[in-house]
């Protein structure tokens, strides 16, 4: 139960579509699976944010810290994933499926939040 | 029935997805480090491939590449596209292969390699002459699996062939 929210209903919640698809999965698991044997930075080196294949690497420029936004092709959820670059190590702050444009500034307040809470604790 | 059919159809043109991503990526960087490597700017290279620095630029990143355009790149630096087609346990090879044959490697074969702290070409190397060393006939077939018989201690762990153990006896 929640305290503080009177007569609000308690539901169980089941999502009606996967969290990802299988071909986006696929996507995200090839691009995790080159920054374990590359690295992140050479990820960021190889994609395109200007073209029109994915994946797609961006620095986010409206976020405090040095985030990073990947999207995969998709015809549903268009995800994207907001991840920094932890010395080499791609730390993963949050992910979106939504068919926005851009990324919402509370979701990149949140990831900066996020950040700036690892780095006080020396893991970034 | 019919369904199940397009389902599996379906769910092969999404994982093909993740294949190209992957594709995409390894293409993209090993051309990034040949030219890097070599020494070569981005306009360098442009001039020699008479094409601007923007299309080398673009070779370089993961996108959407033309064979003609990627060989041609290649080239340049004394490099090859060796390609295979591989469907069930049948494999291919569609790249010229006089110089260098591509087979497919059981799984095991990159944790084998490990345990003697190779790398999968170094211990296929490795195995092939030592096989060959040891009079151990084998075929080589790019349509064909090297297999590999962990039984023969030779040379440590392994031998080359399709059971080299039969064909040597």
């Amino acid at each position: 139960m929640f305290s503080g929210i009177a007569n609000a209903k308690q539901v169980t919640r089941k999502p009606k579509v996967p969290a990802l698809t299988t071909g986006e999965n696929s996507q995200l698991m090839s691009c995790l699976k080159f920054i374990e044997a590359h690295g992140v930075k050479k990820l960021e080196n190889v994609t395109d944010p200007q073209g029109e294949v994915v994946p797609k690497v961006e620095r986010i420029k409206s976020a405090k810290g040095p985030l990073l936004e990947m999207k995969v092709k998709s015809s549903m959820h268009n995800p994207r994933f907001i991840y920094v670059d932890c010395n080499d190590v791609a730390v993963f702050l949050d992910a979106f499926k939504k068919k926005t444009q851009k990324l919402l500034k509370i979701d990149i307040e949140r990831s900066d939040n996020r950040y700036a809470d690892l780095k006080s604790r020396g893991d970034c | 029935m019919n369904n199940s059919i397009d389902a599996a159809t379906a769910e092969r043109r999404e994982l093909l997805e993740g294949k190209l991503v992957h594709l995409r990526l390894e293409l993209a960087l090993v051309m990034q480090e040949l030219r890097e490597g070599s020494g070569l700017t981005q306009s360098e290279l442009a001039s020699r491939l008479k094409v601007q620095q923007p299309a080398v630029a673009k070779l370089e990143r993961a996108g959407d590449h033309k064979l003609e355009s990627l060989m041609r790149y290649l080239c340049e630096f004394d490099a090859d596209l060796l390609m295979a087609v591989k469907q069930g346990d049948t494999t291919v090879q569609v790249s010229d292969d006089e110089e260098h044959l591509l087979v497919a490697l059981p799984r095991e074969v990159d944790e084998w390699a490990a345990e003697q702290d190779l790398d999968l070409d170094e211990f296929v190397m490795q195995a092939v002459s030592d096989a060959h060393a040891a009079n151990q006939r084998y075929h080589f077939d790019p349509a064909s699996y090297i297999v590999f018989s962990p039984q023969n201690e030779n040379y440590g762990v392994y031998a080359v062939t399709q059971d080299i153990r039969e064909r040597a006896a």
